[in-house]
């Protein structure tokens, strides 16, 4: 059976085609002169867009000063996996590195020796309190998978919420079971994602604070609901981070003013629905949004950006 | 070179870079830079910010390399989530200080004359002025798209989505800008020709 090409699609193709040379703009409206009309305005501003941001070239000097920081920190660290195994090789100071209390101490010293080699050497590092993680001689566990997996999960979830989704069962389960691969993880692997967590938490807060705010929702997941709040408690502790209070969210029950979701044209992704455009919420955590703190009682008809008391 | 040998080579790079290559992360480093500053400028509209959080995201990156795995998602896709949660990060710090990014003027553009650098200056801040005001998942997928240079399956990787939810956020996003953006304008050359013409 021949498929019908949505134009979403056939934009995309044109977009493409552009992009990387093989089609001019009139070759692909001539391809498609059915949607010509509507692709034409589409693509034009697609391609202009593209070409502004393209000649836009960052300051050299900024690039020159991240790649210096970039390559001596680089250098920082490998230097530091050398020391580590000219320990491990030798034997000696090796033992001390698997001691918790020794270990903190051996490594900071290892720390300052690179340091000091290197500014002798004349490169000029960075700070970077950090690095101390790539002492551990073990092979470290592969947590940055897990914490991406986790914040696409999370980020999914959050946005089907702000599309006036509710929380699901299935959610839960899922968060829950990412968060518990954590489980094993030392604070100092955790804080190697503490940007990543600072995200990951908040949303959490608020998936958590949609599911138990909902009535119709999912009550019956409560021992769900306290693993993942224990979690996330755990790993803000671990990581230093202030929590901030969640709110309290009204139904989750979708506003009728919004206009319905544009369903997806690839039925086979595990996340059916776009959550953009018009089922955004009422107040949305741009930049330009005010301040969540100003915000008066968050409602279902009111919600607060993620996570943050009103 | 095919995209395939393309993808072939970041990997090699990738890996070497995960080994503590100088000369491997020096070239990732080459590669990506002004895609992620591009990027990051288009998520806060800020150049102040889009030093800062480039710088942020590369250190990330030295820090959790070791840890990549190629099965889990494209280097770019994974690149470019740590960069969205760099720039989510800073947006929520901000708003608990109650200050709010502004577009401002420092963005030099290197590679065009003078009236052409006039032009470019206002098409980009137009284009970023009215990305602003898109939802935030329209916003991403415009700064992955376009100012990163990610196709559409990278930039599903890199949100979590499926290609066919990219390309109709992608369509929407396009509408919504062309509406608020109208036809390119070409107001300084319109007006010197107008003045030649009454001369």
């Amino acid at each position: 059976m021949r498929r019908v090409k949505r134009l979403n699609e056939i934009l995309e193709e044109c977009i493409e085609a552009g992009l990387t040379g093989r089609r001019s703009l009139a070759q692909s409206l001539a391809l498609y002169p059915a949607q010509a009309e509507e692709l034409g305005p589409l693509l034009r501003t697609a391609l202009s867009i593209s070409e502004s941001f393209q000649s836009y070239t960052p300051p050299a000097a900024v690039q020159q000063r991240v790649r210096s920081r970039f390559l001596a920190d680089a250098a920082a660290r490998r230097n530091l996996r050398h020391l580590e195994g000219s320990f491990e090789r030798r034997g000696w100071l090796a033992g001390l590195f698997r001691k918790p209390v020794l270990g903190g101490f051996a490594a900071t010293a290892a720390v300052a020796i690179a340091v000091v080699a290197i500014t002798v050497g004349g490169i000029n590092v960075g700070s970077n309190e950090k690095g101390i993680s790539v002492i551990n001689p073990a092979e470290p566990p592969a947590e940055q998978t897990v914490v991406f997996n986790l914040g696409s999960r999370v980020d999914s979830v959050t946005e089907q919420i702000q599309g006036g989704g509710r929380v699901q069962s299935a959610d839960l389960s899922e968060i829950s079971a990412l968060f518990d691969q954590l489980a094993g993880a030392s604070s100092e692997e955790l804080q190697e994602s503490t940007v990543e967590f600072e995200a990951i938490l908040s949303d959490t807060l608020y998936i958590l604070a949609s599911a138990t705010g909902d009535s119709a929702g999912v009550i019956e997941d409560q021992a769900v609901i306290d693993a993942i709040d224990t979690a996330t408690r755990g790993i803000a502790e671990a990581i230093g981070f202030d929590l901030p209070d969640p709110i309290v969210v009204g139904d989750a029950t979708p506003e009728p003013t919004d206009p319905p979701v544009e369903p997806t044209d690839a039925p086979a992704e595990p996340t059916p629905a776009p959550t953009d455009g018009g089922n955004e919420p009422t107040v949305a955590p741009t930049p330009t949004a005010p301040p969540a703190q100003s915000t008066p009682t968050a409602t279902a008809d009111n919600r607060a950006p993620p996570g943050f008391l009103p | 070179m095919s995209p395939n040998s393309d993808a072939q080579a970041e990997r090699l790079l990738v890996d070497a870079a995960k080994a503590g290559d100088q000369a491997a992360l020096s070239e990732l480093y080459q590669s990506y830079f002004p895609r992620l500053y591009r990027y990051i400028l288009a998520r806060t509209g800020n150049t102040y910010d889009a030093e800062d959080l480039t710088e942020e995201v590369f250190m990330r990156v030295l820090e959790a390399i070791k840890r990549f795995q190629h099965r889990e998602a494209p280097f770019s896709a994974w690149l470019f989530r740590i960069a969205h949660n760099a720039v989510i990060s800073q947006r929520r710090k901000e708003t608990a200080r109650g200050r709010s990014s502004q577009l401002n003027d420092g963005m030099p553009i290197d590679t065009a004359g003078p009236e052409e650098l006039v032009e470019s200056r206002v098409a980009l801040s137009e284009v970023m002025k009215a990305a602003k005001s898109l939802p935030d998942a329209q916003r991403q997928v415009i700064s992955l798209r376009f100012a990163a240079g990610l196709t559409v399956a990278e930039t599903a990787r890199a949100m979590g989505k499926g290609e066919g939810n990219v390309k109709v956020i992608q369509h929407k996003a396009i509408k919504k800008l062309r509406e608020m953006m109208g036809q390119p304008q070409k107001q300084p050359r319109r007006k010197v020709y107008e003045k030649s013409e009454k001369a």
